[in-house]
């Protein structure tokens, strides 16, 4: 308790007293995020994002998602199937080694490989049937199946040194020992829990990057890390919340960077289950026949949904309603899905045609240190499902818990944010999120709600295989008509903005991603 | 002539406890708290855990603000639309229920434990007080931060985690008293009427150990509270639709920095009134029932 209250106690007194500006050659970032420093552990964002730092990829993705070259210079769709590729000569990794084909060949098999990995970044590989070298700086990747998205999805596997990681383990990562990468940045220290110390490589192949070292401290608490940011501690803040964007304004020397995302939140609806881990009747007795079931019970509870409520009070307007899974102006976003307007009366005659006119017992589940003001949001959820006569509970816990429950189908209506820029469209989302459980073909990996329609997964798998984009949109379009508009198989909520709090001096333009990225931060002098 | 009225314990120590000013402010301070907290929720404008009556769209309000169904909200609103006043009022008997609920079980049971043990004695009493020394041996933070982090959240979890935490405590002390007291005549006598056990311990025994148990349970209970406040600050203990004092001291501690001060200041203030009254009877007691503290 006592480091708990001198965590939070003590940036304020820190403002108090203004402590000294961090050093010119040096970056300070304040962020809610431990890292992982194996970057084949555990595939979330915002590993991802620091893995970018100091390790490299055959291609990246720039600042707007678009695919980019990194350590393939060049490649070729020879036929459906096959891919060549061309590796950048004369590239060396941290510890010296030269950077080869063959590293990339380990690399890919070790990411399905890492033992106890409660999140693997296998489905950025598992479409790959065989990858070979047939050169040095020469190699061939065939898939499974026809794969038009493969370039977008080898941009989320890191390449590490075959050398160095050679039978070492995740722990050995975290230590420092085999952090070794060919990126920008390479690993300096790293307290769990506390920070995370990068110094510039200076033989990167690219572009140098501004600052001489970046120092991430780690602050889940997000008063703290706004504390720490007026008094001069850091420069800049990662998770910025909404909430203190208007008084960070008001301060001279300060700016908020802030960005639409691709990341969009919906509500996963357990509509297997007959009976539903959550939900009761009104005594609060377990349901033989879960009302989920019934497409017009999910109707009532997205209608009962002011949106732009959540938008205006809980995001400070720092969001964008969303009615389907994509945001607006994105790859396979369906012009033709009707937006979703809050009807309280609708939606209780809904719910009263359905059999459930004096409502059931139901709890919402979300994490409260994952997405921005994710715990509100469920509250607000809550509360809107409340005045529809669903008698709503909340319950949030951390995302080290919560993702592993979600994904056990353990909850019975649960928030998730899916970013959508790895793929650039619904496709990530739709196969893995909602298409039917099949593990050996990689698909509904995510499936938290047990959605699962015929027509649906064929639409996703067409799209899946279609080189020509036009055909491509229009099967992911159909696919997310059937999801969100026939089937109400999920309950879109809204498109979050990437939020940081900058000090003037500092120069930094956020990605669409939300990968927070040193290598874009600039001294503004 | 006046003839000096023959007084009663309770009466002798009701006339030393108001002697002290102070004591009987923070007392009337303490009966107010406690109506409050037991007769507001009849009255405020709001069930402040009913989700249904709470609204986003007036979040964050500021004290005096005025609701979409024309009433005030005197002390402002929270982050999710919650009049603070009636949420400190429920908050306030969340708090004040689960300190003297949880308070009133640990002083039981480890009054109990205590006194079985001293009269006991022998290896039963060394293994009683082992296992009072392994409670003992960790925080009582650590214990109910643990118990909940296994139990989930919920008022009756809640208190388990303080009971737990705490009992071994009253065990201690109740068995150092008792073992004085065993040693005294009256308890010779009562052994050589060959009472039955249970009733020397309970009838005899016990009652002559109650006086500096009162005041320590007293003080656990203001204990209490501040360690449910404290869990719920952490974000343990009770639901976050339920908000204790607490948690709404947590949640406003995000807009510490925003100007909007009311969210935890208010909350935080009730905190500061209920602790600090019963603190403040409970020490006047202490003076009153401490023979040695007499001038």
């Amino acid at each position: 308790m006592i480091k708990k209250i001198l965590t939070r106690a003590l940036p304020v007194c820190m403002v108090l007293m203004g402590a000294g500006a961090a050093a010119a050659d040096e970056l300070t970032v304040a962020t809610p995020n431990d890292p992982s420093i194996d970057p084949h552990y555990l595939y979330v964002s915002t590993n991802a994002a620091y893995g970018r730092h100091v390790f490299g990829k055959l291609l990246d993705r720039d600042g707007d998602a678009r695919v980019k070259a990194d350590l393939a210079v060049s490649w070729k769709n020879i036929d459906e199937f096959t891919w060549e590729f061309n590796l950048r000569e004369g590239v060396t990794f941290h510890d010296g080694s030269t950077f080869d084909a063959e590293d990339v060949i380990f690399s890919f098999n070790r990411v399905p490989n890492v033992p106890n990995n409660p999140a693997s970044y296998e489905s950025n590989t598992n479409m790959i049937e065989t990858i070979t070298a047939t050169g040095p700086y020469t190699l061939v990747i065939k898939t499974k199946n026809p794969y038009p998205l493969l370039l977008r999805r080898i941009s989320g596997v890191s390449i590490v040194s075959a050398e160095a990681v050679e039978g070492g383990t995740t722990a050995d990562f975290t230590s420092g020992q085999i952090a070794v990468g060919t990126g920008p940045y390479k690993f300096s220290a790293f307290v769990p829990g506390d920070r995370y110390e990068l110094v510039r490589n200076e033989d990167y192949w690219g572009e140098q990057p501004a600052y001489d070292k970046v120092i991430f401290r780690i602050m889940p608490d997000p008063a703290s890390r706004m504390a720490a940011l007026l008094g001069g501690d850091v420069d800049i803040v990662e998770g910025f919340s909404p909430s203190s964007v208007e008084t960070l304004e008001a301060r001279e020397g300060f700016y908020v960077a802030q960005r639409a995302s691709a990341r969009t939140l919906w509500l996963y609806v357990d509509i297997q289950n007959d009976q539903s881990p959550f939900v009761t009747d009104l005594d609060g007795n377990p349901m033989d026949n879960s009302p989920l079931k019934d497409a017009r019970v999910r109707e009532a509870m997205s209608i009962a949904i002011d949106r732009d409520a959540i938008v205006t009070h809980v995001m400070g307007g720092l969001a964008e309603s969303a009615n389907q899974l994509v945001p607006a102006g994105w790859f396979s976003h369906n012009p033709d899905i009707d937006s979703i307007s809050i009807d309280v009366k609708r939606a209780k005659s809904l719910l009263a045609e359905a059999g459930y006119a004096d409502g059931f017992g139901l709890t919402v589940h979300a994490p409260n240190d994952r997405y921005v003001n994710d715990e509100k949001i469920a509250q607000a959820v809550a509360q809107m499902l409340a005045r529809i006569g669903i008698i709503t509970q909340v319950e949030t816990m951390p995302k080290s818990v919560y993702f592993g429950r979600l994904n056990r189908q353990e909850f019975s209506l649960s928030m998730i944010g899916w970013d959508n820029s790895l793929t650039g469209s619904s496709l990530m989302s739709l196969s893995a999120a909602f298409h039917t459980r099949e593990k050996d073909r990689g698909y509904g990996g995510w499936n938290a709600g047990g959605y699962s329609n015929a027509d649906f997964d064929a639409a996703v798998e067409a799209a899946e295989k279609e080189f020509d984009t036009v055909k491509q949109e229009k099967y992911l379009n159909e696919a997310m008509r059937i999801l969100i508009q026939q089937d109400r198989g999920a309950i879109p909520l809204h498109s979050q903005f990437t939020i940081l709090g900058v000090r003037d001096g500092v120069r930094y333009e956020p990605r669409v991603d939300e990968h927070f990225s040193a290598m874009l931060a600039q001294p503004s002098e | 002539m006046s003839i000096p009225s023959v007084q009663t314990p309770f009466k002798r120590f009701i006339s030393e406890y108001v002697e002290r000013k102070t004591a009987v402010f923070a007392f009337l301070l303490l009966v107010f708290v406690l109506l409050t907290a037991f007769l507001g929720p009849f009255l405020t404008m709001q069930n402040p855990y009913d989700l249904a009556q709470i609204t986003i769209m007036e979040s964050g309000l500021a004290p005096g603000s005025e609701s979409i169904d024309g009433n005030t909200f005197w002390l402002g609103t929270d982050d999710q639309g919650r009049d603070l006043v009636s949420a400190i009022v429920f908050g306030l008997r969340i708090s004040i229920m689960v300190g003297i609920i949880s308070g009133v079980l640990a002083v039981v049971i480890g009054t109990s434990v205590g006194i079985v043990s001293a009269y006991v004695g022998g290896r039963i009493d060394n293994l009683i007080m082992r296992v009072v020394d392994l409670f003992l041996g960790f925080p009582s933070f650590l214990i109910a931060l643990i118990c909940l982090a296994v139990l989930g959240r919920g008022a009756d979890k809640v208190v388990l985690a303080l009971v737990l935490s705490q009992w071994a405590n009253f065990a201690r002390i109740v068995r150092g008293v008792a073992i004085a007291e065993r040693e005294k005549e009256y308890m010779d006598a009562a052994r050589g009427l060959a009472l039955p056990k249970s009733r020397i311990i309970f009838r005899h025994l016990l009652p002559n150990c109650l006086a500096p148990l009162i005041v320590v349970a007293t003080m656990n209970v203001a204990f209490s509270i501040t360690l449910e406040a404290s869990l719920s600050f952490l974000g343990v203990g009770l639901p976050i639709t339920q908000p204790s004092l607490g948690l709404l001291i947590a949640n406003g501690y995000e807009y510490i920095l925003t100007g909007k001060y009311w969210l935890s200041f208010y909350p935080g203030l009730s905190l500061l009134i209920t602790v600090a009254s019963i603190n403040l009877v409970a020490d006047r007691m202490r003076d009153v029932l401490n023979p040695r503290m007499k001038k």
